[in-house]
């Protein structure tokens, strides 16, 4: 353990030396690059700000309705198109025709249509997300083990046994990993919306430092939310190890 | 060409957890002979093999090809794996799987090209050169496996447990195939395989190895006429004893084969018994 | 991290998309008339969402929510109006989809060759893999449409702005899927080609990076897609040419039909790609497919 951080450090710290030897030798001009000391002086300074702090919870506030919104209705609708035989190939090719326009696309039909509100990030990030929760759904049922549902037929279970607890099993793993893909993929692209002219979130404090001329504290920003993102995969992948823990996993 | 393994030993691990694999161990292959290698499993016939391939560094001792130390691979050595499926390789044609053989000697195209087609005659196998590995049966996998090993044409072949993921109608005929490859090639073979029939069939010698720690138990040798025959071979009462003989000292470690052990001799450089 | 099951998921589009003509029929009329009625057994539901479409839009006319008749009439016009010596790509073809796709491909291009060499490197060497894949979680874990400012910053309002967010964003799935491929392939393979001496370049390029290749494979599906949110975002965000561009060019005059063509446009890029990668995936790994092996 305590060799493993080391190794870790090892490698933080190397990566902290390429960005000094960055600014050393002026590689870089120093308006776009600010050394790594003027980044950790400015995190103070934006923890003191109100403005991200509150655009932090906006920003997290509009991703977590989006997840939550799709993961009930894109895992809903993933069950009902694959266990309707019939409808799982025409909807797996329907998918990869809306699926083709990138989310963020949207936004500016989106701003038309719902204003710069929340609802705006929130309509965008499901549309980025749903897809690959419903394709992951749709996988992970088709993929049920043939055999284990030849078992359970022969044990004469009936329908709503077998769907509790042969194929929603063997299909949860995919599913997760479908809502794994959308906790990542509906924050960047709830941060896009903001980018681009939400009324609120971390992502328009970023904007707007960045255009007051202070890299420092957009670097800084960045690195908070980074620790964000990493802080809610860690959480989502250690809820997934927690909870599913029929399937082998490699590493 | 000859093959001389000397006091050779491996531990797994260190400290507490050090594991003794195989006790120092010395044996020798001549020139062109077919020595089998059976034993238990866990008594490291597959560890002695990898360190007679230069692909498993011996914790002491040291194996000597013709006079010449092994310390890593080597070009008069092939070796042939036990599980075509994992060292033949599945995105490359049989003819390419051949040819990646030859990639570290500096040999002509040309001359690499009709090696190829050569060995795959050799396996029964001429004109398969475009096939893919998993267009094959089991058994014609592992015929390519065989070839690949002649394609270079090696002094010594060493086979782990070639046959073992065949079915037995496969079995019979590859270890004819074996034998007729061996003789075409003049190549020295080893060839460790967990089934008693096969080491004495094929073999010119039986070296038995017991487990914990693997060590030499007998060397049996087998004066079996050759050509070997499936039927003729194996009705020999000669063939019954000697089978006889080597499994009593693979399933019952510790106590002497069935009628002494006139043929049995105890290994030199080998400890105890 | 490599999540091959979403790669999984991904084959099942494929096998519904490119599978949908394929057919095993004797004769050839049977051929033809199995071949229809697959197409049609997978395509009907998209049928009926676009004619819901155009009727919703008709019946509740809407400036933001055109009908599908009118968006595709203008498709036409603004994007296949051109000469049959072009490909019948109009001019204004030439003037944003190229852009977009010149930085997409360099982007992508160099995300890829940088890479896999990086998640080589990582898979192999324990050390590089230990240091780094901490950093290398944390990077992945920054939205990376959050570096539009500092990208901006860097680089100005040019080309490489949009080169260098694209590549950032694709060459982390890439490294992580790479990495992952490389240190999970079957020792057996190694060691058998150790056994033939294989020369250090070859053991890479024919044997590593081919029994790499299904997480390969994924990690760089996973990274197209990223790449062209990243290349329509940073186009929207800041840029005089480009997709993202026109969007917020047609937004501002108001003209929301050719908006909604250049959606169009933008949908049929991303299935081009998507079914190119598909094609070249089935390709490079059909060896997997028929033998049920690979790195996992």
């Amino acid at each position: 353990m305590a060799k493993a951080t080391a190794m870790s450090a090892i490698g933080v710290a190397s990566m902290v030396v390429a960005w000094v030897l960055l600014r050393v030798f002026d590689l870089v001009p120093e308006a776009s690059l600010p050394w790594p000391t003027e980044v950790a002086a400015a995190f103070p300074r934006l923890f003191r700000d109100d403005g991200f702090r509150q655009g932090m919870l906006d920003t997290l506030g509009a991703w977590l309705l989006a997840v939550a919104i799709t993961s009930v209705v894109g895992v809903a609708v993933g069950l009902l198109v694959s266990t309707t035989p019939g409808l799982t190939r025409p909807s797996a090719v329907a998918v990869n025709a809306f699926r083709s326009i990138p989310a963020t696309a949207l936004i500016p039909l989106a701003i038309l249509v719902f204003g710069l509100g929340t609802s705006m990030k929130v309509a965008v990030a499901v549309y980025a997300v749903f897809w690959p929760v419903l394709i992951n759904t749709v996988y992970g049922v088709v993929s049920t083990e043939p055999m284990r549902l030849d078992a359970a037929r022969s044990l004469q279970w009936p329908w709503w046994r077998r769907q509790v607890f042969v194929i929603l099993p063997s299909a949860l793993p995919s599913i997760v990993t479908g809502l794994r893909l959308a906790v990542g993929t509906s924050l960047v692209v709830v941060i896009s919306a903001e980018l681009l002219g939400a009324r609120s979130g971390v992502g328009t404090v970023l904007v707007a430092y960045q255009q007051a001329l202070a890299p420092e504290v957009v670097y800084a920003g960045t690195i908070v939310v980074g620790l964000f993102g990493l802080a809610l995969y860690t959480l989502m992948v250690q809820a997934e190890a927690r909870f599913i823990t029929w399937v082998p996993r490699n590493g | 060409m000859e093959l001389r393994v000397e006091a050779v030993s491996k531990v797994y691990g260190s400290g507490a957890d050090a594991r003794q694999a195989l006790a120092p161990t010395s044996l020798t292959l001549e020139e062109n002979e077919f020595v089998s290698i059976v034993g238990p499993s866990g008594c490291g016939k597959s560890t002695l093999l990898m360190m007679m391939a230069g692909l498993l560094e011996p914790t002491s001792g040291t194996v000597w090809l013709d006079g010449e130390q092994i310390t890593g691979p080597s070009r008069g050595l092939a070796v042939v794996f036990q599980d075509y499926s994992r060292s033949l390789f599945p995105w490359m044609t049989v003819g390419r799987n051949l040819s990646m053989a030859t990639a570290a000697t500096k040999l002509p195209k040309a001359v690499v090209a009709e090696r190829v087609e050569h060995a795959l005659t050799s396996v029964g196998l001429e004109g398969s050169a475009s096939l893919y590995p998993w267009e094959m049966s089991g058994g014609m996998q592992q015929r390519v496996a065989i070839a690949r090993a002649l394609v270079v044409e090696p002094k010594v072949m060493l086979m782990d447990e070639p046959l073992a993921a065949v079915d037995a109608q496969t079995r019979a005929d590859l270890e004819d195939l074996v034998l007729a490859v061996r003789k075409e090639y003049e190549v020295t073979v080893a060839f460790v395989t967990h089934d008693i029939d096969e080491a004495v069939y094929l073999g010119d010698r039986v070296v038995v190895l017991q487990a914990n720690p693997g060590r030499i138990r007998a060397e049996v040798d087998v004066p079996l006429e050759r050509p070997r025959d499936q039927v003729r071979t194996k009705i020999d009462p000669l063939f019954a004893q000697l089978r006889a003989e080597v499994f009593g000292m693979v399933m019952r470690p510790g106590s002497p084969g069935p009628g002494g052990a006139p043929r049995a001799h105890a290994p030199s450089g080998s400890p105890g018994r | 991290m490599a999540d091959l099951r979403a790669n999984q998921a991904e084959m099942l589009i494929d096998d519904a998309v490119l599978g949908a003509g394929r057919s095993r029929a004797r004769t050839v009329g049977g051929a033809v008339a199995l071949r229809v009625r697959r197409v049609v057994a997978s395509t009907w539901l998209l049928a009926v969402l676009l004619l819901g479409w155009q009727l919703y839009a008709t019946w509740r006319p809407s400036v933001f929510f055109p009908p599908l008749d009118e968006v595709m009439t203008r498709f036409r016009e603004d994007w296949l109006s051109g000469p049959a010596t072009r490909l019948f790509l109009s001019e204004q073809f030439f003037d944003a989809a190229v852009p977009s796709l010149g930085r997409l491909a360099r982007g992508w291009g160099l995300a890829v060759v940088v890479g896999i060499a990086c998640g080589v490197l990582m898979g192999r060497s324990r050390f590089i893999a230990r240091a780094y894949s901490p950093t290398m979680r944390f990077w992945m874990a920054v939205p990376n449409a959050a570096l539009l400012p500092i990208a901006v910053q860097i680089f100005g309002v040019r080309d490489s702005m949009n080169v260098f967010l694209i590549f950032v964003g694709a060459v982390g799935l890439i490294i992580v899927n790479t990495a992952d491929g490389v240190a999970g392939v079957d020792e057996a393979w190694i060691r058998s080609a150790h056994s033939m001496q294989v020369p250090t370049s070859k053991l890479y390029l024919q044997v590593i990076i081919p029994a790499a290749m299904p997480a390969i494979m994924t990690g760089l599906r996973v990274s197209i897609g990223i790449g062209l949110i990243l290349m329509i975002i940073s186009e929207l965000y800041a840029t005089t040419s480009g997709l993202g561009y026109q969007v917020t060019l047609y937004q501002q005059q108001f003209r929301y039909i050719g908006m909604w063509s250049t959606f169009v446009l933008i949908a049929v890029i991303g299935l081009l790609l998507n079914g190119a990668l598909g094609i070249v995936e089935r390709r490079v790994l059909r060896w997997q497919r028929r033998s049920g092996l690979g790195a996992f």
